[in-house]
């Protein structure tokens, strides 16, 4: 469905995406994760065929993308552009939408907009950041691309828009199914929406896994603090905090059944670490050893 | 069903777990219809896949089962199955973690058996 082999892309001397394979299957929800600059949008760019790689080949829907009258309109990539100054309407941005995508559901971009309240007749300059985010948001939806990217396409959205657009990712995602990538940074509140998330560093693919073998990387120890140093000790600990004698220590690694007994004979609650911690470790510069 | 799925464990450990809490407590009687995976996804705004893990495990388990084209019903096994699953948690995680608080606390054996004696007749 979405296969990137060995794929590099560079503007000038400056490399945005090294040796990147990978392969996305049939209606998967993969989130996208890797910090700014890690190369999620000119990977984004590449399946999109906003851009030509420098080399190796990509593939959406079993074809190149580039110049592909066939693959172009079952590809949407959904992204935070700047339109503060665009004169066009929501309903002219609609109906563009609608010309361009054969799936284009009239009737549910009606009930988006309803429910994002966002005004039709207005134009996008006069729209808040997150009114347009929503515009965009439904243009994403109610086009039922097979093949749908989504680019921090949340960004300028409040905590109640964004809840209401990944409802309807997963609402709609229901009824018709479909491949979606989606990047974001904001993983803790998004994670419940993959089944799987590739992790970008530095232009490369870290790693490509499902969430819940991903959070398995790691352990999250709570307990009485001199029980927890001695639990970490010898262990990676990717973040760590007090309360009077009690500790809790995000540790990496899998913990063994026995090790796990081990804590728990020792007063040890143990449970999954945050996503967001294992990212934030994995693709930190150089990361920190062990200072529990 | 709970509100929302905060514990901290895989999110298809949550979804199992709460219906199975749903069936312990009776919420959810045998042969009874559970919700459906699309009901789960856009209740809790987890992925379908997530879902249908959570789901099969329970029915790997014999806790629910399938009627073709109908959905997954409680199993007529399935109380029973999880009363001594959450009694030997009971056991072997609560109790102790209780006695062991008990000492810490300086409570005398009677001290705790009379304050359980106490909470068992309120209710």
């Amino acid at each position: 469905m979405l296969h990137c082999e060995n794929v590099t892309l560079r503007y000038g001397r400056q490399a945005a995406l090294e040796a990147v394979s990978f392969r996305v299957a049939e209606n998967a929800i993969c989130g996208l994760l890797g910090r700014n600059g890690a190369g999620k949008t000119s990977l984004l760019a590449l399946l999109a065929a906003y851009r030509r790689p420098t080399s190796g080949a990509v593939r959406v829907l079993g074809a190149d993308p580039y110049e592909n009258a066939r693959v172009m309109p079952q590809v949407a990539l959904i992204y935070d552009k700047n339109e503060s100054t665009s004169s066009l309407t929501v309903k002219n941005i609609l109906a563009l939408a609608a010309a361009f995508r054969p799936n284009w559901d009239a009737d549910y971009a009606a009930t988006l907009v309803k429910r994002f309240e966002v005004p039709v007749k207005k134009s996008l300059s006069v729209l808040s950041h997150g009114q347009r985010a929503a515009v965009h948001a439904v243009v994403g939806l109610a086009g039922r691309t097979p093949v749908t990217l989504y680019d921090e396409a949340y960004l300028g959205m409040d905590a109640a828009y964004r809840k209401l657009f990944i409802g309807e990712i997963l609402a709609d995602y229901m009824r018709y199914p479909r491949t979606i990538l989606f990047s974001t940074h904001y993983i803790g509140e998004m994670e419940g929406l993959f089944s799987e998330a590739i992790v970008l560093d530095g232009g490369r693919v870290l790693l490509h896994e499902d969430c819940d073998t991903l959070r398995q990387r790691g352990v999250t120890v709570t307990g009485p603090g001199a029980a927890v140093d001695a639990f970490a000790a010898g262990r990676r600990v990717l973040s760590a905090r007090a309360l009077g004698g009690q500790k809790e220590a995000v540790l990496y690694g899998a913990l063994t059944e026995a090790e796990r007994a081990t804590a728990r004979r020792d007063g040890l609650a143990l449970s999954a670490a945050p996503l967001q911690d294992l990212f934030i470790h994995m693709t930190e510069k150089g990361g920190t050893e062990d200072e529990a | 069903m709970k509100s929302a799925l905060d514990g901290s464990g895989p999110i298809f450990l949550q979804i199992k777990e709460s219906i199975e809490e749903d069936i312990l407590y009776g919420r959810l009687g045998p042969d009874e219809q559970i919700p459906s995976n699309s009901q789960l996804v856009s209740f809790y705004n987890i992925n379908p896949v997530t879902v249908l893990k959570g789901v099969n495990l329970l029915a790997e388990e014999g806790l629910i089962y399938k009627k073709r084209g109908m959905g997954m019903f409680v199993s007529p096994e399935a109380p029973g199955i999880l009363r001594k699953r959450f009694r030997e948690a009971l056991e072997n995680g609560q109790l102790q973690a209780l006695v062991r608080l008990a000492k810490i606390l300086g409570l005398g054996r009677q001290e705790l058996r009379d304050m359980i004696d106490k909470l068992w007749e309120e209710k």
